[in-house]
């Protein structure tokens, strides 16, 4: 029984912490370092999802490709698209990879 | 080989055709293409709607937008702005989903409003960002004015007057951040009220019923997998209400992190309940997950960034993964190869995903994965801080936005944080990040493949001392990749043909239809639901033997260094040395 209610004790005591940091310290952490405090700021204003883990799920990855894609068509067309360095470094890509497979160590 | 009994039991592979119904693997492709093939059902039928509307777009500002090859006009950005707004997922269907599978909401101080927001809330909120918009709106039309009168007088010198060019550049470039912010307030202008919690239950009855027809298959408990199911997606929704408080979201502290730490909380103090156990399907719910996440690896996408960026993302990545591998062999002599490519995946591609993608195609331990994910965590929460500063710091000043972006894009492991850092620096910066971190991402694919084939057929050989031949690297081989992979390959299909039939249409009907009207919609909670599975079954004493000696630690910082060092030495001259005139366009 005592077991069992310090393990519930713990329990709450590191959701407290949780509660905590985000309440109190992580906000206090932020006011007290300045690079960080502007890098949320930005965060903040521009709505970005800084919790993103893969590309699809912020918006700004999008963007960022219609804004690439374009300057490329319009500035050196002839390096857009698929061009023979683009290929050179896709294969240079699985010929790594196949390097690796050949020769990684197995010990 | 394994003893029983005294007698010597060969571990033969054989295929057998009750795989297809019996097995994990096949069950997580059967229920993945499930979703991406309603998800084609559902959206595939407006294309031609979708196409009119891109048509109609191109027919309004097309002609005006290519007038001239010297700056993007401000047509061009118009043709932009009105395709980015032709998307499958805007259909009523496409709402109806977004709306049912949507994560608790992002909240600051009360936790209730992760749930519901009341009408007067709302209100108020919307009233508070309107005052905002409407200052917003003005400065950006303010600023629109500017740019077409310095675009026309570029233009009356028939675009070959380079200061009067600059200066409409400049003023276009003006305008672009004005309508940013515009579209930034009017975001937080769209506050309905909302209550969230029938619409969650909803959601945990429909997963239940949906991973318990695989259950069935395998031929498991339902009705115990039903009950368990109740409090692993508890967790979940608890895991991205903690992830969705206003302080976590900036710190970067994503749901995988505290689905894994609430499992593990749990876990190791009250203990995580028995009849929650058949419900604890780690590998069930991550290779469903995974093999929708195929659909979103689109090969098209490298083209994109072209000739430069192709050689920081996907050279230098592969070299740093074999490099560090190596590393981790031969130096740090790391105990356990599957924690050692876990690592490499997650340091060099792209962090969490990357690291689920290679530890259940090198059948890892759910321990190898959770410590993988942790570094990988710590350290994008730090270097989303830290690199920027560095760039502003140390770099020359026209070489902060393209090498700093370049840099960060290739080398901080979460998508979220390299926009986050890279919008620090500037829009150009943002962009050139989130590009390469994109191509970076259909990496995954390749990579996954890579490290399937080598474990099945060196490793596994290696580690079992025996030769195989095609049938039981067949049988070994973890089929839920060649879902992923399958997956990949038809979806990037569909894009390059959506996409020849008029530009943009690929993004309406694959990245703004399927992906995300139907398939992220589902990845994000089937790898929440995952991560809380690791958590609950893991043990802080299981999880503290992979550590020992902080190699992990000592593999995770040196393979970052090396990565660091050779993606601003490449970025640097593949930017600045080899192709200088298209980073110029950029």
């Amino acid at each position: 029984m005592r077991a069992r209610l310090r393990a519930w004790g713990v329990l709450l005591f590191v959701l407290a912490l949780c509660w905590g940091f985000a309440q109190g310290g992580g906000p206090w952490l932020q006011k007290r370092i300045p690079m960080v405090d502007r890098i949320f700021t930005v965060i903040e204003e521009q709505d970005i999802n800084a919790n993103a883990y893969f590309y699809t799920e912020i918006e700004e990855s999008y963007q960022a490709e219609r804004y690439i894609q374009g300057s490329l068509d319009l500035g050196v067309p002839g390096e857009a698209g698929l061009t023979l360095p683009l290929a050179v470094g896709i294969l240079a890509c699985v010929g790594l990879l196949w390097l690796g497979y050949r020769y990684l160590p197995m010990d | 080989m394994v003893e029983k009994n005294g007698e010597i039991v060969k571990d033969v592979g054989k295929w057998e055709w009750s795989e297809l119904w019996k097995k994990e693997d096949w069950w997580a492709i059967w229920l993945g293409f499930a979703i991406l093939i309603a998800g084609m059902l559902i959206y595939f039928p407006h294309a031609g709607k979708m196409k009119s509307k891109l048509e109609a777009a191109e027919a309004k500002y097309a002609d005006k937008a290519y007038r001239t090859d010297k700056f993007k006009t401000v047509a061009w950005y118009q043709l932009q702005d009105a395709k980015k707004k032709v998307t499958a997922k805007s259909i009523p269907a496409g709402k109806w989903l977004k709306k049912f599978t949507s994560k608790p909401h992002k909240w600051s101080s009360n936790p209730i409003n992760a749930f519901m927001l009341s009408k007067e809330a709302a209100e108020a909120k919307k009233a508070k960002a309107m005052a905002k918009y409407e200052k917003a709106k003005a400065a950006e039309k303010e600023a629109l004015a500017a740019a077409i009168v310095a675009e026309e007088a570029a233009e009356a010198a028939g675009f070959s007057d380079v200061a009067l060019n600059a200066k409409a550049k400049n003023a276009i470039t003006k305008w672009r951040d004005a309508h940013l912010a515009t579209s930034k307030a009017k975001k937080k202008t769209k506050v309905r009220p909302y209550n969230q919690i029938g619409y969650l239950i909803g959601l945990g009855v429909a997963f239940a019923l949906f991973f318990a027809i695989g259950t069935k298959g395998m031929g498991k408990s339902v009705p115990k997998f039903l009950l368990g199911f109740i409090f692993v997606f508890g967790v979940a929704v608890l895991s991205y209400v903690a992830a969705n408080q206003a302080t976590m979201k900036h710190y970067g502290i994503g749901y995988a992190a505290w689905a894994i730490f609430f499992g593990m909380l749990i876990s190791n103090t009250v203990g995580t309940p028995k009849w929650a156990m058949p419900a604890v399907q780690t590998e069930y719910y991550i290779k469903t997950g995974l093999v929708l996440l195929g659909a979103k690896i689109l090969f098209e996408k490298i083209v994109v960034i072209g000739t430069a960026g192709i050689f920081v993302a996907w050279v230098v990545t592969p070299t740093v993964w074999l490099v560090t591998y190596w590393f981790g062999q031969k130096i740090v002599k790391m105990p356990s190869k599957r924690l050692n490519a876990t690592i490499c995946s997650d340091m060099s591609v792209c962090g969490v995903s990357a690291a689920i993608a290679t530890a259940a195609a090198c059948k890892a331990k759910k321990e190898e994965l959770t410590l993988a994910v942790g570094l990988s965590l710590v350290f994008t929460s730090i270097m989303m801080i830290v690199m920027p500063a560095v760039i502003k710091a140390t770099f020359p000043v026209d070489k902060q936005l393209i090498l700093g972006g370049a840099w960060m894009g290739g080398t901080i492991d979460a998508t979220g944080a390299v926009a986050a850092a890279g919008a620090f620096l500037g829009e150009k910066a943002l962009y050139v990040a989130a590009t390469i971190k994109m191509i970076q991402n259909v990496l995954i694919g390749v990579i996954a493949f890579f490290v399937a084939l080598y474990f099945t057929t060196k490793v596994e050989v290696a580690e079992t001392g025996e030769k195989v031949g095609p049938m039981e690297i067949w049988y070994r081989f973890p089929k839920f990749v060649l879902g992923f992979i399958v997956a990949s390959i038809v979806f990037s299909l569909f894009y390059t043909y959506f996409n020849s039939q008029i530009d943009g249409l690929g993004y309406s009907m694959i990245d703004k239809g399927t992906i995300k009207g139907m398939s992220d919609l589902f990845r994000g909670w089937f790898f929440c639901l995952s991560f809380v599975s690791i958590g609950l079954a893991t043990n802080f004493r299981e999880l503290k033997e992979h550590f020992v000696g902080g190699k992990p630690l000592i593999l995770y910082v040196t393979g970052q260094s090396f990565n660091l060092c050779l993606t601003l030495l490449v970025a640097y001259i593949m930017f600045y040395v080899v192709f200088p005139e298209l980073t110029a366009t950029i």
